[in-house]
């Protein structure tokens, strides 16, 4: 009896984000802080091919981040590696040319033709508006 | 004693088994939570269509018991769902079909499935309503937005979105904002929570327990049908459905209820058994209903159909209750053991058995201990396996009725969500509107052409007076949409019609003259037929742009672009046809108006023969160097400034999908816009700031900030109402309210008469259906702003690629 408890008052303090989910326990109590890392954004550069074309390899999670969100490339040919290491659907595009979906598991290459300097955004069609979106910086 | 030990072993199996039961009360994967949904406004209001938040966010339910079928648009702003009078029907190849049926969207989008396919079409209801998760509504992490994370103890609006419905070809905008507001301090709850249980435990001391075990445990059946209520109420669907999901998701629950029924006929017949049963049946449901819902005192709102007070009423006093009853039962049990067999030791062992180690089955049959041993079993195994169902959602079997355990997993404890404590969580909070679109608008264009490497040569020296400044004339867009970046002070636009009988050739003849005619004027050179209006000037960035209109493609027999239809009619507009339409449309633009008139009669006498001028119209900006800032967005005959929303990047505005000589091209939009300026300038400004939703004097949103912020539709006035108001013509007009809707609006005021002053409208875009259509429909329909202009004349023409040094404009087309 003393055992149960015992155990009933220390769940919580041991884990109030387990039991009572991302939210966590009073005043927020659990909530993990973002690290560092995950709020800088870092700028990835494209690399260029023997071909010409400029690659780039962008990674998609349940986190609902393009990984990097940000890529900076010159005006041409690139070449957009999509890979969804998460369960969720996401879409990948940018200006017009769109990957209309890539399942959870699955990898996609999507190549685009920028023929202008510019800031281009490329949004998760499913999930932008929780800020699922990056940036591909042409110069 | 066997039925006893018969019906504990039942409930144990029963708690084992299933034991995703043990989850928290939540309706449609959502329990309390600090996270608002909140839906501003569907506007303009349609009778009949109903759409309303439901499940604490979670969902979205559109009802329609109009006439008339509304359909929902999905991600890509393709047809998602058709909701009216024949029931509802689903497009299978609209993403949205799968990712809506999971709160998280942990789903595959099956392969061929894409929003641009034709609909296929699959009844999924017979009844005018529908449910579905939108992900645009509510948090779809399990992990927090960073700045809730920093900070969970202050409100935070966390995103704003809108959704269109679509009604007789007439938009419907539902727009809301999702909101952190954080939850009340639960500890007076905790501290009422722990004396309670001590005082329902003393109950145990009484000399005659029975009278106020039984009180209690009526009381503990009653707090608790009534929280659970509370849940199911708030499940959507008929009472039938509802009925279904209390059961259905409730059965551990109503098992409890039943022992807890069966322990006050036992307590009422003085048998200590009640004891027992009350205590495991209570306190089995503090143990999975209490615990995993007591997030409801600590959190802002949860899934409850009457007030939070009583839903935290509710459940403290089952909990405390719960564990009261179950603090008591030693005490009971000692007293009955005492009385019975007057040695105390033994039973103080029994006693204090349930909970702790599993007691040696070798015990003789004692009837007493007897109990002990077999009842011992509810508790211990009771209370393990709702604790392990709540830190371990997947390995428990799924209920039916109760959602998957995809669906649940987060409300609990998200074992199987791949997010997990210190992982990073994505960038800052952000507003997602178009209405940002409009930072760095006009400035971001500049740049972003600036370093262009089209006109290396032209740019490298910067002009020492405005009449030496040249636009490139060639590159792979034509001039004039969107260089230069700053739109030139004066301008003209008009349209030609082809001379009856005028066949392919002719049109070649045409577009290979006035090519030429704009190379050598743009460069500054004189053209074939001088007519000296401009001698002594420079090309001060002159640009000639031309296009087609419909009628060019229907008189050569050419294929139309499938984007180029004729616009079709909006309410409220008084056009001229005689001053609109067209088969031909030119804009020639520069900073200054003998230059522009100089072209414009050059081509116009080019076409002699050809083609003849059906109308024009000549508009004005500012003079450069007039303002501080040349680059700032510049004020209209309203006095408002214009032209703060343009997209960024621009280059959208330009055809990626169309036929070769299109591609990098645009589609332009002409409305010549009276603005009826007495009416206007005696309207008081406050009111010109609600009609606009904009404030006049620095172009901010109404809802705060300087011209660039972007604007928060969903911010509500203190006494209720939007600040930025349903009819505000900036709600009604910016793109995240359209799907997206980008245009690039690069228009020239004009002043012809005293009375007639108004906006040369020239808009560019992509493709009309989903640029100047979709929005102008939502404008003529509910813009507050409608009283005070008045479309007059209208033309749309497709405007092709650049060109190079030898060809010309149209050849893609002309030479095919």
């Amino acid at each position: 009896m003393r055992k149960l408890l015992g155990l009933l008052l220390v769940l919580p303090l041991l884990g109030g984000c387990a039991v009572w989910g991302p939210e966590g326990g009073p005043n927020g109590a659990g909530i993990p802080r973002p690290s560092a890392a995950a709020t800088t954004a870092t700028a990835t550069d494209t690399i260029l091919g023997a071909d010409g074309v400029q690659r780039v390899t962008i990674t998609v999670t349940d986190r609902l981040r393009f990984e990097p969100s940000e890529v900076r490339a010159r005006v041409g040919v690139i070449e957009f590696t999509i890979r969804n290491t998460g369960g969720s659907p996401h879409t990948f595009g940018v200006g017009a040319d769109k990957l209309d979906n890539v399942n959870g598991g699955e990898t996609r290459t999507l190549r685009v033709t920028v023929d202008r300097p510019g800031s281009y955004p490329y949004p998760c069609a499913y999930h932008g508006s929780v800020g699922m979106r990056g940036t591909l910086d042409v110069h | 004693m066997r039925r006893l030990a018969l019906l504990l072993a039942v409930l144990a199996a029963l708690v084992v088994l299933p034991a995703s039961p043990a989850s928290a009360h939540t309706v449609g994967g959502v329990g309390a939570t600090n996270f608002h949904t909140t839906l501003s406004a569907l506007s303009p209001a349609a009778p009949g269509v109903r759409l309303a938040v439901i499940e604490n966010g979670s969902r979205l339910e559109l009802r329609n018991t109009s006439s008339s079928e509304v359909t929902v648009r999905g991600y890509a702003d393709e047809p998602y769902l058709r909701v009216g009078p024949d029931g509802v029907y689903e497009n299978r190849q609209s993403p949205a079909a799968y990712l809506n049926q999971s709160r998280y969207a942990q789903v595959s989008v099956p392969v061929g499935v894409s929003p641009k396919n034709p609909p296929d079409w699959k009844k999924v209801s017979d009844e005018p309503v529908y449910r579905w998760h939108d992900h645009r509504i509510h948090w779809m992490l399990t992990t927090m937005p960073p700045a809730v994370a920093d900070a969970p103890t202050r409100e935070h609006r966390v995103t704003a979105w809108s959704i269109t419905l679509v009604q007789d070809g007439r938009p419907l905008t539902a727009t809301g904002t999702l909101d952190w507001r954080p939850g009340p301090q639960p500890w007076a709850w905790f501290a009422v929570i722990g004396l309670a249980v001590l005082a329902v435990g003393a109950l145990g001391l009484l000399r005659r327990p029975y009278p106020a075990l039984t009180a209690a445990t009526v009381v503990m059946i009653v707090a608790d049908v009534v929280h659970a209520a509370g849940i199911a109420l708030v499940t959507p669907g008929s009472t039938l459905e509802r009925i279904g999901a209390f059961i259905g998701g409730d059965l551990l629950q109503i098992t409890c209820w039943f022992v807890l029924v069966l322990a006050l006929l036992a307590l009422r017949k003085g048998y200590v058994v009640g004891a027992w049963l009350a205590a495991g049946g209570a306190a089995m449901i503090a143990l999975t209903s209490g615990m995993s819902d007591a997030p409801v005192f600590w959190r802002s709102s949860a899934p409850f159909a009457w007030s939070a007070a009583l839903n935290r009423g509710t459940l403290a006093v089952t909990i405390a209750l719960g564990f009261g009853l179950l603090l008591a039962l030693p005490f009971v049990v000692h007293r009955q053991k005492r009385t019975s067999t007057g040695t105390g030791d033994a039973a103080d062992d029994a006693g204090n058995v349930p909970g702790a180690a599993p007691v040696s089955p070798d015990s003789p049959a004692d009837p007493v201990p007897g109990h002990a041993d077999v009842s011992d079993s509810p508790a211990t195994p009771a209370g393990s396996a709702s604790l392990g169902a709540d830190a371990d959602p997947a390995s428990g079997a799924v209920e039916p009725g109760a959602g998957s355990p995809a669906e649940e997993s987060p409300g609990v404890g998200g074992a199987d969500a791949p997010p997990t404590p210190g992982h990073p969580v994505p960038r800052r909070r952000f507003v997602e509107y178009a209405g940002a679109a409009g930072l760095g608008g006009v400035a971001g264009a500049a740049l972003g052409y600036a370093s262009a490497p089209e006109a290396p040569a032209e740019k490298a020296a910067p002009a020492p007076r405005t009449g030496e400044e040249k636009v490139a004339f060639h590159g792979p867009h034509q001039a004039g949409i969107l260089s230069p970046a700053r739109r030139q002070a004066q301008g003209w636009i008009g349209a030609f019609d082809l001379v009856d009988g005028a066949g392919k050739p002719a049109a070649q003849q045409l577009l290979r003259r006035w090519t030429d005619a704009a190379r050598a004027l743009t460069a500054g050179r004189r053209a074939a037929v001088d007519n000296l209006i401009g001698a002594g000037l420079g090309p001060a960035a002159l640009t000639v742009t031309v296009g087609f209109g419909p009628t060019f493609f229907d008189k050569l027999g050419l294929p139309r672009p499938e984007a180029l239809a004729p616009l079709p009619a909006f309410p409220g507009e008084r056009l001229d046809p005689a001053r609109g339409d067209g088969d031909l449309g030119v804009v020639i633009a520069a900073e200054d108006p003998l230059v522009v008139q100089e072209a414009v009669r050059a081509l116009t006498r080019l076409a002699a023969g050809l083609a003849t001028t059906r109308w024009g119209m000549s508009g004005f900006g500012a003079a450069r160097g007039s303002g501080a800032d040349d680059g700032a967005t510049q004020r209209n005959m309203m006095g408002f400034l214009d032209g703060t929303g343009n997209p960024v990047p621009a280059e959208q505005v330009f055809v990626t999908d169309g036929p070769a000589w299109l591609n990098g091209g645009s589609y332009l939009v002409f409305r010549r816009i009276r603005m009826l300026l007495d009416a206007w300038d005696a309207t008081p400004v406050d009111r010109q700031s609600q009609v606009i939703g904009r404030r006049k004097d620095s172009g901010a949103p109404a809802t705060g900030g300087t011209e660039r912020t972007p604007a928060d539709f969903g911010a509500q006035e203190p006494g209720g109402g939007l600040v930025i108001r349903p009819d505000a013509h900036v709600r009604l007009a910016t793109p995240a309210f359209n799907n997206g809707a980008a245009m690039v609006r690069r228009g020239f005021n004009y002043a012809d008469a005293p009375d007639d002053s108004g906006l040369l409208f020239l808009a560019w875009q992509a493709d009309p259906r989903r640029g100047f259509v979709p929005v102008q429909r939502r404008l003529a329909d509910s813009d507050a702003l409608n009283a005070f202009i008045r479309h007059e004349t209208s033309a749309v023409f497709a405007m092709p690629a650049g060109v190079d040094a030898t060809g010309y404009l149209g050849q893609g087309l002309l030479d095919a």
